[in-house]
């Protein structure tokens, strides 16, 4: 096997152009933990997830513990190292559902409820501290499923790609330093944009029949005919969704359409050429019997 | 474009966040907004894979050359070495994302090499990347590289798109040079000049071998003259040489369906072009032409004998072309057909049948009830329905006096408005009951199309028919066509597939299946082309049939009666059989048990099924091998078997033969 990779001048001090691993099937199927602690050893970018995922797991326990749920601390380290030890990819939702269920319900009974035993079982812990707690489960799942796609799986193949292999794993010798920073990033993006709808789902009102449907709740008092807090927010925030996917694909739709290649361009001419011609037919049909009622009236008036 | 792992952790971070914002600040606040920052980092994953995805498309080339002896080469040799040079080019300015690239050789193709021909390769902007692997290819034929398929993921496998990087490339692979020998090629070239008068034909001319002395003629040339034995007899006498003329050979292969199928590399045709490409070259060695006569049951092709260089090169990629395509599929329900053909359509090109582009519009699958001649029974039962409730007054008395009794005989106690409203509805019940049933007859038999497996299929035929127009460049009338003529479709798609070099599953041992593709016109071609040659023939030659006739004994009077007229004229008629297929197992104890028995024993487990087919139809295969020897002898004409004899001894023997012994070896 050869591969060509273009030569760089420098390149201890910038990251490569171009990345090649050559696969087979050994090196795409799902490592063995032996292979994995090996690939821990030499790949100094695998490390970086599995500390980072860990650090961010921690975090989150350590939110739990602080707040009086020390069930739910276990449960999240427990799914934590299940995750990281058998490339259990559920460790995520498993992460996220401890964190949540601990918050409703701190003892794990679902009977103890956080918000009906008020000053018992309550976390107590101020608003930064949730939104870091927030942050970090967002950078473990990020973490977590980086390393699952490295030593598990990341995608599953067409099936009639290859016999017998199902799915790929992206090789860790293809990792990026540059990666780890993006997606580090974007938990913060998306947690400040969470914190603004969050923000507008719970001040911005929707009020039926009123001069103006929308308005900023000032705090003190929701009007009469304001719809129920639930249904607002989640009428705001599903606006905002729905609103932002639609544009979304409106803009790469168009981007799309702009730069349409060739053979695309051409069967799409093909299939509205297509359409039309069902068009054109049933008209010429119609000229045909117009024509033969006509030259039947004009041959009767003929007579 | 999400993989199923971004679909479970869609759903799962749409449900958390549908319970956080229905809670919301009445209990803790944490899950709603974890639910939300997830459900955006999702959105914001989702934004960054097709930004990168998009910014990729169309911009991503990939190049192909195939390397063999050190240089590139439009044809190739089987069984030399050969690499293939992918170079991938990201011509766009932002760095691909992980990409899964993986060269595509159409199934069928046999390209032996243990080289992983699959690599994960990130692009920068403008950067390019040179692949390289090492194949063999085995048996002369062809093989067709579709293009490279891309699969685009994100980091963490929760997005996925493919696309196939479409370039064509067709390379035919022409059976071995070898030497007058019949050996492989080897690194120094040979002489291929003869020595003279080998073609020895026994008439007076310009040769250099003594054929016959004769008295001296006035006019005859002095050098002519055999001084010694003038001397000798004292009266002048002349020599005569003999005529140098060469031998032609004329090659006739079969090229039916019959030949074409099994795995390739293995076919009987490729078996025999190989062995025509060497026997050619071994006559043409000696400078003797050599023809070949192309035939199927429909006709033949004839590519006239010739000795040059670029005959040569034209004879070989005759060959090569003879042998590349495999058989129609040949007795497959249309629904067999169609499955393989939307899946190879689905690998091969993807992105032509996305619905974008090439959809099925709604209307079409409505099913209209009036094509049908009893389908207007259904607006006559409605228009009838309606003029007796209008033109019979009685009628309508009648239905209304019906349900004002059935009104007082179901709600006896109820109040004015139910006793109306009862009333009104079985009223309208009796009046218009069949105009009621018609018109839902009418719609359910008009949108039986619309939803179920029904939708698929029409909706995946006509995305297939638009992609095997737009192939050929038919037109999109053409599109209707294959809608509505069940036979041009399936014609259509048996010809998709063998373009594609989608092989017949058929194995050597499945005689019944074989027997689909038996056609005994083709004997009668063979018969009549060889006769067209020996009218052409202007001295001794060499015919050689590369054809399988064992399942053809009693077709072969017009063969045989062929075989006697060029016996006849003092030819040689030489008959080639393919080898039979090798058992699958030759190790599996229940080959072998069944082949130390000499049959199948009424006791042989199931399992060995496989295995006594192949030993009866080898058995079958070698009682028809006797018959025709013994049928084909009668008349002169030897038989060989490629997998039991070399063919080029006898080839070599026979052109000697014609040649009365005077080859220079």
């Amino acid at each position: 096997m050869m591969v060509e990779v273009p030569s760089q001048k420098n390149p201890t001090e910038q990251p490569p152009r171009s990345v090649v691993v050559p696969l087979d099937t050994a090196d795409a199927r799902p490592l063995s933990l032996g292979e994995v602690w090996s690939q821990l050893r030499e790949q100094p970018l695998l490390r970086l997830w599995v500390l980072s995922s860990g650090a961010a797991c921690l975090l989150v326990a350590f939110y739990l513990l602080q707040g009086g749920s020390e069930l739910g601390a276990w449960m999240v380290l427990l799914a934590g190292t299940a995750g990281w030890l058998l490339r259990w990819s559920g460790a995520a939702y498993a992460v996220v559902f401890a964190f949540c269920w601990f918050n409703y319900f701190p003892q794990g009974w679902f009977w103890e409820m956080a918000y009906s035993f008020k000053g018992r079982v309550r976390l107590e812990m101020s608003g930064f501290e949730g939104v870091v707690a927030v942050l970090a489960l967002a950078v473990y799942v990020q973490c977590h499923w980086r390393y699952v796609a490295t030593v598990q799986t990341a995608a599953e193949l067409p099936s009639f790609l290859h016999e017998g292999q199902t799915s790929w794993r992206q090789p860790a010798t293809a990792l990026l330093i540059t990666e780890w920073w993006r997606i580090l990033l974007l938990p913060v993006v998306a947690l400040v944009l969470a914190s603004v709808m969050w923000f507008l789902a719970d001040t911005l009102i929707i009020t039926a029949g009123a001069d103006g449907p929308l308005q900023l709740h000032d705090g003190l008092q929701r009007p009469d005919e304001a719809m129920a807090p639930w249904l607002n927010r989640l009428m705001v925030v599903t606006a905002v969704m729905v609103a932002a996917v639609v544009l979304t694909k409106i803009g790469f739709g168009l981007q799309r359409w702009r730069s349409l290649p060739a053979e695309q361009a051409a069967l799409w001419l093909q299939d509205q050429a297509w359409c039309e011609l069902q068009r054109e037919w049933r008209r010429v049909a119609e000229f045909g019997h117009w024509a033969a009622r006509h030259r039947r009236s004009a041959s009767r008036s003929a007579n | 474009m999400l993989t199923a792992r971004g679909y479970r952790w869609l759903s799962s971070v749409a449900a958390l966040t549908f319970v956080g914002l229905l809670l919301g600040w009445e209990a803790p606040w944490l899950p709603g907004l974890t639910g939300l920052t997830l459900l955006l980092l999702l959105l914001l994953q989702w934004w960054a894979f097709v930004w990168r995805m998009e910014g990729l498309r169309g911009r991503l080339r990939v190049r192909r050359r195939i390397v063999q002896g050190g240089r590139q080469v439009p044809t190739l040799w089987p069984d030399v070495p050969l690499t293939v040079e992918l170079e991938l080019a990201n011509l766009g300015r932002l760095a691909s994302p992980l990409l899964w690239v993986e060269d595509l050789f159409v199934p069928g193709v046999e390209v032996t090499g243990k080289e992983p021909t699959r690599w994960c390769v990130r692009l920068a902007g403008g950067a390019s990347v040179t692949l390289r692997y090492r194949r063999r290819v085995s048996g002369p034929g062809c093989i067709r590289a579709d293009g490279v398929q891309v699969l685009l993921t994100d980091a963490l496998g929760l997005f996925r798109q493919r696309w196939v990087l479409r370039q064509p490339q067709v390379y035919w692979v022409l059976p071995p040079l070898c030497d007058q020998e019949g050996r492989q090629r080897a690194s120094k070239g040979f002489n291929q000049w003869p020595p003279p008068g080998i073609h020895r034909w026994r008439r007076p001319g310009t040769g250099s071998e003594l054929l016959d002395l004769r008295d001296y003629q006035a006019g005859d040339p002095p050098k002519m003259i055999a001084w010694k034995v003038s001397a000798r007899r004292d009266q002048l006498s002349t020599k005569e040489l003999e005529s140098d003329v060469p031998v032609r050979c004329v090659m006739f292969l079969d090229g039916s369906d019959e030949m074409r199928l099994g795995e390739p590399g293995r076919r009987p045709l490729q078996q025999l072009a190989h062995a025509a490409g060497l026997a050619g070259q071994v006559a043409m060695a000696q400078r003797d032409p050599v023809g070949l006569v192309y035939f199927d049951a429909s006709g033949v092709e004839v590519l006239p004998p010739g000795r040059t260089r670029q005959h040569l090169w034209r004879f070989l990629e005759r060959l090569a072309q003879a042998a590349a395509a495999p058989a129609q599929l040949c007795g497959s329900r249309q629904a067999s057909l169609f499955r393989h053909s939307w899946m190879l359509a689905e690998h091969l090109y993807p992105d032509l049948l996305q619905n974008t582009w090439n959809r099925m519009p709604l209307a079409r699958l409505w099913r209209p009830l009036l094509d049908n001649t009893w389908g207007w029974l259904v607006p006559a039962v409605m228009l009838a329905n309606l003029a007796i409730v209008l033109l019979l007054p009685m009628w309508r008395f009648w239905c209304l006096e019906q349900a004002a009794v059935f009104t007082r005989w179901a709600l006896p106690t109820a109040n004015g408005a139910a006793h109306l409203v009862l009333f009104l509805l079985s009223a309208l019940v009796l009046l218009f009951c069949p105009l009621v049933v018609a018109a839902l007859f009418w719609l359910g038999y008009g949108a039986h199309n619309l939803w179920g497996r029904r939708r698929r299929v029409l909706t995946r035929r006509k995305q297939l028919a638009a992609l095997l127009v737009f192939r050929s460049g038919a037109g999109p009338a053409h599109i209707e066509a294959l809608l509505r003529d069940e036979a041009l479709w399936t014609a259509a798609l048996a010809r998709f597939l063998q373009e594609h070099h989608v092989s017949v599953p058929v194995q050597w041992w499945d005689l019944p299946q074989r027997q689909l593709y038996r056609q005994p016109e083709k004997i009668t071609v063979l018969a009549a082309a060889l006769l067209q040659a020996v009218g052409r023939a202007r001295d001794n030659e060499l015919y050689i049939l590369f054809t399988d006739l064992t399942s053809y004994l009693t077709d072969l009077t017009p063969l045989v009666a062929a075989c006697r007229v060029a016996r006849a004229r003092h030819h040689q008629v030489l008959v080639i059989l393919p080898a039979l297929g090798s058992p699958t197992d030759e190790k599996n104890p229940a080959t072998r048990q069944i082949a130390d028995k000499g049959g199948l024993s009424p006791e042989q487990p199931l399992e060995a099924g496989e295995a006594g087919c192949q030993h009866l139809t080898r058995r079958y295969y070698d009682v028809a091998y006797r018959q025709l020897r013994r049928q084909l002898a009668a008349v002169g004409v030897s038989l060989l078997r490629l997998d039991t004899e070399d063919p080029l001894p006898a080839v070599r023997e026979r052109l000697d033969r014609l040649r009365g012994y005077r080859s220079w070896r």
